[in-house]
């Protein structure tokens, strides 16, 4: 015999929900060797058994029957109380398989609060009778914990049972809890109550973080009642976010944060069963309204159709709805920026004002309509609980190009509909456990859409393809997804090399949105959007304009183009010139070719002096490569801005074709701007998207990088996503001549 | 020269204040703060359909700390 095995004592405890076959599992292990006691304080039995299994000692705890771990029954208390205070080995949790989902919501829980685990698949006998078979190694697998068929009538499996729960019990891991996602709502209020959680060490002795998190969420009285005994102040805050949290869902989807989590643990084992872990012999249909749904929107063939069907009339939507709200902000700001050039005199002043602010960041305003109808649309998507299921069908696409289902919701959240954001996209990949798919998965995740592209895919598209918006759009959209898929499978095929790991994807039941909660979803979304156009946007316009407007001319250039004007002047007469300046409406012929010429000259007196900015010389400087595809400098400008957010695109250029253009009476939008200057075509279009889409991400998320990977791995995100969009662009240019599309 | 001075203080006051907000994203996103990309820190706005106000709230109360 082995001392020193025999010299401890394993505590193995069997919990379930009643009925599910603990007690008989627990008589048949111990036999006589059992005690019966009570908890202290209440009735609530506790059994304790003893045997010896391949020279071990065993400590058999036989736990109350309980549903879930929640602090209703004093059933449910005695046994979370014992699993946290107690901390067995292991824990044998038998599940009666016959009722296998109905089991799995207490099993989702102890796999929540990181005990380790092992299924006791029990009644496997008589769930064959009622033609249910169960995958267990597929079970155990999706899961990460052995799962053993046994039937505990006649002690069959019992051995492989206890091999198992030893094996689990030697390994003296420390409790590692799982993650089940709760939505994106639910699941950022976590996050932030587990930092404080995690920085305040509060009950972190006793629970882990999440949980402790999730049980104030869920209003755990027995939660509430210690956290106040461990730090009132703390606790009380966390109770009044908590309020408000709740109230915010009350407001919004009409239910308490409760039921949210309930339904998405739900979802999670469904998800779990659905990947054939169950088939019935019988062709039972017992499926409830979502299964329904499902049935035919997650269906292998009709799926994809229709989620491809949903995201294009997305689109359809937000530019049939925004082409005329669009169009009224457009002519406002082209009125306000000749309402000020009448007003103020020529000057520096003059030009910040019209060009940098009003053309720059009044482009950027102009779009709002467009981001709010789109915004709409992706919280009647997120609401109803569709985008999980496009994240779930997703996930056999991912899995061919080596990546992780749980990789989709960073995608969606970068902006994989349109309008996310790729700094929650790279963190989100934190729950993806294999180092290297979480790896190629941050980095390809900028690839997607974020909300500032979208203005800048609106400009161009609006601009020189009108009639065809939505269906460009979403060409862009899937344009997106190809490419970050074939960049992921590339880096998992080359430097990221290794096994995929199973997946589970939570799909919740479907909720009919209500309609306050959409409008308080888009409202915040669109604010936030107008917030930072009025704020940083307008900070770097201004920047950008100073950047763009000195040193400017040197003396002698302003002295050449004076000059032209004065040697124009006496080629006319001085009544032609006076009337010419009186700019009275009905003017004669030779007035108006005049002042035509006037205009020429300023005209390049201006754009040189842009030529001639820092700005400008940078611009020229990046010319001798991006000529290539088809960029002129101001684009060029325009790009090297983007970097800072990508809106700042869509200002730049407002700026620098704001402040090219003389003639003010031509108060055009910059999309009218850009379609009359012999720069840009379709085809140059195409190139500039097709690169912002793909070049480096903006330099927030490349931090984000850095945190969550390593500064190496940011410096070669920026590098290889910036060539890489180059050459995209140079391909896309260079054919697109040579098939004269332009 | 009026018109150049104020210019100038307008240009350094968007500087710094740029420079301070980029500065406040950069210590964030090191922090790992799925917020760090949005306007204030104030919510995670720019994921699809996040639930802004209740983020705000949690922020606030991070503030009042």
């Amino acid at each position: 015999m082995n001392a020193s095995v025999a010299d401890t004592t394993i505590t193995v405890a069997l919990a379930g929900n009643p009925n599910a076959g603990k007690t008989t599992l627990f008589n048949h292990l111990t036999g006589a060797r059992q005690h019966v006691g009570n908890y202290p304080g209440i009735t609530v039995e506790r059994k304790t058994g003893y045997l010896i299994f391949n020279d071990q000692q065993l400590s058999i705890i036989d736990l109350p029957g309980t549903y879930s771990l929640t602090a209703y029954s004093s059933e449910e208390l005695v046994a979370r109380d014992f699993l946290v205070n107690e901390r067995p080995q292991v824990v044998i949790n038998i599940v009666d398989a016959s009722n296998l989902e109905r089991n799995l919501y207490l099993t989702a829980q102890f796999l929540e609060l990181g005990t380790p685990l092992v299924i006791a698949l029990n009644m496997v006998d008589v769930a064959k009778s009622r033609g249910i078979s169960i995958k267990t190694e597929k079970l155990s697998e999706i899961l990460g914990i052995p799962v053993i068929p046994i039937i505990a009538r006649s002690g069959k499996g019992t051995n492989e049972l206890l091999e198992a729960a030893l094996e689990i019990a030697g390994q003296d891991k420390v409790w590692q809890p799982i993650s089940i996602s709760y939505g994106d709502d639910l699941d950022a209020a976590i996050l932030d109550l587990v930092k404080d959680i995690e920085d305040e060490q509060f009950l972190t002795d006793t629970y882990p973080a999440r949980f402790t998190a999730l049980k104030y969420l869920e209003n755990d009285e027995q939660i509430l009642a210690k956290g106040a005994d461990h730090n009132a102040d703390l606790a009380a805050r966390f109770e009044t976010q908590v309020i408000k949290v709740s109230n915010h869902f009350q407001k919004t989807l009409n239910v308490f944060p409760e039921a949210v989590v309930a339904d998405h643990r739900y979802g999670y084992i469904k998800s779990i069963l659905r990947g054939g872990i169950i088939t019935h012999t019988f062709n039972k249909d017992r499926l409830y309204t979502s299964d329904r749904i499902d049935k035919i929107v997650t269906n292998r063939i009709l799926g994809p159709v229709i989620m491809l069907g949903v995201l294009f009339a997305l689109y359809q939507f937000t530019f049939a709805w925004s082409q005329i709200p669009v169009g009224w902000l457009g002519m406002f700001f082209g009125w306000l920026g000749a309402a000020v050039d009448s007003i103020l005199p020529e000057g520096p002043l003059k030009s910040l004002l019209v060009s940098g602010v009003i053309d720059g960041v009044g482009g950027v305003f102009g779009f709002v309509p467009l981001i709010m109808f789109m915004f709409f649309g992706i919280s009647l998507l997120e609401d109803s609980g569709y985008l999980a299921r496009v994240a779930y069908m997703m996930d056999r696409i991912f899995r061919m190009f080596g990546l992780h289902g749980s990789s989709v919701m960073p995608f969606i959240v970068s902006g994989g509909i349109a309008g996310g954001c790729a700094v929650p996209g790279v963190m989100a990949t934190r729950t993806l456990r294999s180092p290297k798919e979480r790896l190629a998965t941050l980095l390809t995740v900028p690839f997607m859409n974020c909300g500032a592209k979208i203005p800048v895919l609106a400009l161009l598209i609006g601009a020189f393809f009108a009639d065809q918006q939505a269906i460009l759009m979403f060409a862009f959209t899937l344009l997106a997804w190809v490419v970050a898929l074939f960049a992921a499978k590339f880096l998992r095929l080359t430097i990221l090399r290794g096994e995929p790991t199973p997946f589970v994807m939570e799909l919740p039941p479907y909720r009919f949105p209500t309609l306050r909660g959409l409008l308080i979803h888009t409202w915040e979304r669109t604010w936030q959007y107008i917030k930072k156009a009025g704020t940083i946007i307008l900070g770097i316009s201004v920047l950008l304009w100073a950047l763009m407007t000195y040193p400017g001319l040197p003396d002698e250039q302003r002295q050449t183009f004076a000059a032209q004007r004065a040697a124009l002047a006496t080629q006319y007469s001085s009544e032609i010139i006076v009337e010419a300046q009186a700019a009275d409406n009905t003017l004669s012929a030779q007035a108006v070719q005049y002042l035509e010429q006037v205009e020429a000259i300023n005209k390049r007196e201006s754009e040189q002096a842009l030529r001639n900015s820092f700005a400008g010389k940078i611009g020229r400087g990046l010319e001798y490569l991006t000529r290539y595809a088809g960029f002129d400098w101001r684009t060029n400008i325009a790009l090297v801005g983007g970097f800072a957010a990508k809106e700042v695109i869509v200002s730049t250029l407002g700026t620098a074709y704001s402040m090219g253009e003389v003639d003010v009476e031509q108060s055009d939008s910059l999309g009218k701007r850009l379609q009359r200057s012999p720069d840009w075509n379709r085809v140059i279009a195409v190139a500039v998207l097709v690169f912002i889409m793909f070049y480096a991400p903006c330099f927030v998320t490349v931090v984000c990088i850095a945190r969550e990977a390593s500064w190496g791995w940011a410096a070669f995100s920026m590098a290889f996503n910036t060539v890489f969009a180059l050459l995209m662009a140079i391909l896309v240019y260079q054919a697109g001549m040579f098939l004269n599309l332009g | 020269m009026v018109q150049t001075i104020v210019i100038w203080i307008i240009v350094a006051f968007c500087a710094l204040y740029i420079g301070r907000r980029y500065y406040r994203q950069w210590r964030s996103a090191l922090r790992g703060d799925q917020n760090a990309g949005c306007i204030e820190s104030s919510c995670s706005c720019c994921s699809a359909a996040s639930d802004c106000s209740s983020i705000k709230e949690i922020q606030s109360f991070k503030k009042e700390k």
